[in-house]
């Protein structure tokens, strides 16, 4: 992204066109940008724009509000009273006075604008602060412009892990880094043993400077060293400062402890800060060592790189080295590093970029809401503006200048908006508790959320200029209106058709935007509800899930993790409550990966860089039938299937696909892996089943035994006869009487695992929902005002037409056809900007297309019926219209 | 006008300060000089209108600087006090100083 250097160019632009010419004005844009750089040097360009910005608006509406004695030729007693500033201040509170007065005289209407400001004002609020908190605000370690993040770059695209040994090439050929650093692609678990009871935690492996790369230190003890990689040297860990709390009850005397990390001793060596949370939720950081299986050969890509840039060194200059010396290690290594380059992007974007759809649609959102909001105001006050042209026709007779008036109406509406910014603001402190809520954890600074001193600027700015902006318009119509054709008796309708014209176009102009705004929200809730639909391939219903990891020490050989699993299955399958219960090594939906290089055995690729791979998971018996399966031919994985038996494999319909078009894959062999190929035999074909989420596509699967291809870590699949979570203390107790060495994470029924899988899509819908929601009853509100008002100037006409006779079915007509032209139009409008816009949320879709037929013709007959329901109110009031009062009205 | 007309409050202080600043009598050294002297914290807008009002009575003057880049080309305007203003600033503060005549031993009491 290039960088701007001066202030933003808009705001100059508008600060240019009030400010006076010439040096004068020179000398003003001068000092302001003198004094932008000033703030941008402390807070960063976020803040200093927003500073900006404030100033620039600021200064526009000193510069506009009409000088104290300056252009109208007054008598000099008047003209020096005016140039005294607290005569101006006193009118001023005059104003306010008055104003408030005024609207509390007509506590209906003034709630209702009120509360339209604090939707439109507290929802803006909200959004901003979350993208201040989310995308302006620094990264919590030193000088982060530095840090960058490298991933794999191929002609598919970046964003694959580097290989580790590629990594240490980079680290040791590159200049341009202060450190390169790596740290693992995805996180682990590990067994905690010694000191306590054993358990699950979270665990990461990095190289050695990842800790100096980003520039933390330990709270406690000290950092790796760099002799901690080599093969044969001490194994050491550091541990986070909530594990070191919840396990130690932070005692210093940790460091130097040794712990067991999956039945390794390993030294404890220091201990992270409190604020140190990378990545998300890491417990224990271990060094990348050089036997690590992760990083000992150059083909496994399981790394990414952390860099922090030297001072003088752009991310552009660092990516034209780290491609050189890619260039150089494909030519030296042509095997496994054809197309594959290091691709580096900012540290921060890294971060915050799988965040970014949710909040651009967010941002959209709550900017219709508030232009939505706006204009119905502004339809209001055009309306209010019209009752009491009478009031201000006597004030204007009176003496008042249009000039006081215009500052009157202002005033006015600036009040309304600042209290209901005020109120806003109470809205927006309850939202952003609702984003915390349901916003991905692991978003930057999404903790931090909260109104800040910014914030309160923001929304004491943007109650300000709404405010004028929304009162200039009725306040020029109705400062400038004729006395003494207000004043005369028994005026029409006819001579205010101007203002009735400009709520027309507001009316349509609401009805455009939530239009857009609910076909949005529809294309998300059909998408979700696609989502919803879609077959995991296996019955989630009743079905509970838990994670066992089997630690080293107990556990030393095939023999006893096979006894384990063996008697764990039959175990559970006793106990009443259980249909079925199996283990696979990794949850469907919960965890994908885990691929492994395949080919048929008849049919041996011809070149290496060919192969393909398949998913390879280990399971018990029984696992098919816990998760419901369909076993489509042969059969299942079995308990003659042990580790001296032939190795088997149960494949599923994608890899027939793949491997087996219209043939019988039963009795054929598939080999695995290149380096030390092995065959196995395939004995039974069964259903595919979705690996790393709903909007996957099914990808050829392969399902050995475990007892032929062992796994430390298992997950538990136990169909149930009632709900799932009841027999939660009943699966721990049976691992438990097995073995209370064993840990027992991650239990969950298999739904709210599918649930956690879509709660982003599920955070996007609602919000846009309720968004559209908001919109739709403003515009609701806002057609309904106009007719009414419309009904009400017309009290008299209908009266008599009524009187003579006019059916009811008319007068109904007449009003219904005025509001149904608005919302015609308004729809017409609205679906060309849907079509216009919603390719904007063409990435959060799923299965839906951004013009899909049924959400947008379901969504303008759902306004519309909305619509009719707001005209119907005031149509029918009209038709009950009687000749007497119709005629007491003047 | 054969008397100046009198200033006020803040006019006064904004002349003050021109005059304790010199040559460093620019915009944004006036608005920090009265937060820090007189505690006196005002927008800029307000300020600026004040110098274009001052200005348009003939009381101050100004000349600009060279533009730096810093300043995105713009010039500074450095602002002195012309003959009148002092005139103006010693009648208005000589009314003040004449009605305060016996009156320091309320005037300063401690508080």
């Amino acid at each position: 992204m290039s960088r701007r250097d001066g202030p933003p160019p808009v705001a100059e632009k508008l600060l240019r066109r009030t400010i006076p010419t010439g040096l004068r004005g020179h000398s003003i844009l001068g000092d302001l940008q003198e004094e932008y750089r000033l703030v941008m040097g402390r807070r960063g360009t976020g803040l200093a724009d927003i500073w900006y910005w404030f100033n620039a608006i600021l200064l526009s509406v000193q510069y506009s509000l009409p000088t104290d004695g300056g252009r109208h030729r007054r008598s000099h007693a008047v003209a020096r009273r005016a140039t005294n500033r607290a005569n101006t201040m006193e009118s001023l509170l005059h104003d306010v006075r008055f104003s408030a007065r005024n609207l509390f005289k007509r506590p209906g209407f003034t709630i209702v604008v009120m509360a339209t400001f604090a939707v439109g004002i507290g929802g803006t609020v909200a959004m901003f602060s979350a993208i201040n908190a989310v995308f302006l605000r620094p990264l919590p370690y030193q000088d982060p412009d530095q840090l960058v993040f490298g991933t794999r770059r191929s002609s598919q695209g970046a964003g694959g892990f580097v290989s580790g040994q590629d990594y240490l090439d980079y680290r040791e050929q590159s200049d341009a880094f202060q450190s390169l650093a790596t740290i693992r692609g995805f996180e682990l678990s590990a067994t905690v043993t010694g000191d306590g009871a054993a358990e699950r935690v979270s665990e990461q492996m990095a190289s050695t400077e990842l800790f100096a790369t980003l520039r933390v230190a330990p709270a406690l003890g000290r950092d790796f060293v760099k002799a901690e990689e080599k093969a044969d040297a001490d194994r050491v860990v550091m541990l986070s400062y909530g594990f070191w709390q919840r396990r130690f009850g932070g005692e210093g005397d940790v460091i130097g402890r040794t712990l067991g990390v999956d039945g390794q001793p390993h030294i404890v060596v220091g201990v992270m800060p409190s604020e140190f949370d990378f990545p998300k939720g890491t417990e224990i950081w271990r060094p990348m060592r050089e036997d690590t299986p992760w990083a000992s050969s150059r083909g496994p890509q399981n790394w990414f790189v952390v860099g922090r840039l030297k001072e003088d060194a752009t991310i552009v200059q660092a990516q034209e080295q780290v491609d050189v010396i890619g260039a150089r290690l494909e030519e030296e290594y042509p095997a496994t590093n054809t197309d594959r380059r290091l691709h580096l992007t900012s540290f921060h974007e890294r971060l915050v970029s799988r965040a970014r759809p949710m909040f651009l649609v967010f941002t959209g959102a709550v900017g219709l809401v508030l232009l939505i909001a706006c204009a119905n105001v502004a339809g209001l006050l055009l309306a209010r503006g019209v009752t009491r042209s009478s009031e201000l026709a006597v004030r204007s007779a009176l003496g008042a200048s249009r000039g006081r008036l215009l500052r009157q109406l202002l005033t006015e509406s600036v009040l309304l908006a600042t209290s209901g910014g005020a109120l806003g603001l109470m809205l927006t402190f309850w939202l952003l508790r609702v984003v915390k809520q349901f916003a991905p954890p692991d978003v930057p600074g999404i903790r931090e959320l909260g109104i800040d001193g910014t914030a309160l600027v923001i929304a004491l700015g943007l109650s300000v200029v709404t405010g004028l902006l929304v009162g200039l318009l009725p306040a020029l119509k109705s400062a400038s209106s004729d006395v003494s054709q207000n004043l005369s008796p028994g005026r029409g309708a006819s001579e205010r058709s101007s203002a009735t014209g400009l709520r027309g176009a507001l009316v349509v102009g609401q009805v455009t935007l939530s239009l857009v705004l609910l076909i949005g929200a529809g294309l998300l809730m059909r998408s979700f509800l696609q989502l919803q639909s879609v077959d995991p391939g296996f019955d989630a219903d009743r079905l509970l899930t838990a994670e066992v990891a089997l630690p080293r020490d107990g556990y030393p050989s095939s023999q006893e993790l096979t006894q384990f699993y063996r008697t764990i299955v039959s175990d559970l399958n006793a106990r009443p409550g259980v249909m079925a219960a199996g283990a696979i090594s990794r949850l469907p939906i919960a965890s994908g990966g885990g691929d492994y290089p395949v080919y048929p055995e008849e049919n041996p690729p011809a070149d290496p860089s060919e192969r393909s791979s398949a998913i390879a998971r280990s399971i018990t018996p029984g696992y098919f039938d816990a998760m419901r399966v369909p076993l489509l031919s042969g059969r299942a994985v079995d308990a003659n299937d042990t580790g001296d038996a032939p190795p088997v494999v149960v494949v599923d319909e994608a890899l027939v696909r793949r491997y087996y078009p219209d043939q019988n894959p039963l009795g054929k062999n598939l080999v695995l892996g290149f380096r030390e190929p092995r065959s196995v035999q395939i004995v039974g074909v069964v259903g595919e089943v979705l690996a790393s989420s709903l909007n996957d596509v099914p990808y050829p699967t392969m399902y050995f035994s475990v007892e032929q291809w062992q796994q430390r870590t298992m997950t538990l699949a136990v169909r149930t006869t009632a709900q799932p979570t009841t027999f939660t203390n009943t699966l721990r107790a049976a691992v438990r009487d097995l073995d209370p060495n064993v840990p027992v994470a991650k239990v969950a029924s298999m739904r709210s695992v599918i649930s956690d899988s879509v709660s982003q899509p599920r955070t996007t819908t609602l919000f846009l929902g309720g968004f559209a929601t908001v919109a739709l009853l403003l515009a609701a509100l806002g057609l309904y005002g106009v007719l009414a008002y419309f009904v009400n100037q017309r009290t008299r006409e209908i009266g008599i037409r009524i009187a003579l006779g006019a059916a009811h079915g008319k007068v109904l007509g007449l009003v219904l056809r005025r509001g149904l032209l608005l919302v015609g139009v308004g729809v017409a409008l609205g679906i060309g900007g849907a079509v216009a816009t919603t390719r904007f949320l063409q990435s959060l879709l799923f299965e839906v297309g951004t013009t899909d037929l049924l959400t947008f013709a379901g969504v303008s007959l759902l306004l519309t019926l909305v619509a009719v329901a707001a005209c119907a109110i005031p149509a029918w009031r009209a038709t009950r219209v009687d000749l007497l009062t119709a005629l007491r009205v003047e | 006008m054969a008397t100046p007309a009198f200033l006020g409050q803040f006019e006064q202080m904004v002349l003050l300060s021109l005059l304790q600043l010199g040559d460093e009598a620019h915009a944004i050294s006036i608005r920090r000089h009265l937060a820090e002297r007189a505690n006196h914290r005002i927008t800029r807008g307000a300020l600026y209108r004040t110098l274009d009002r001052l200005d348009a009575k003939g009381y101050v003057d100004w000349e600009t600087d060279e533009p730096t880049p810093e300043r995105g080309g713009y010039a500074r305007r450095r602002f002195h006090v012309t003959k009148n203003g002092l005139a103006a600033l010693r009648a208005s503060q000589k009314a003040i100083d004449q009605l305060r005549r016996g009156l320091d031993a309320v005037l300063r009491k401690p508080s």
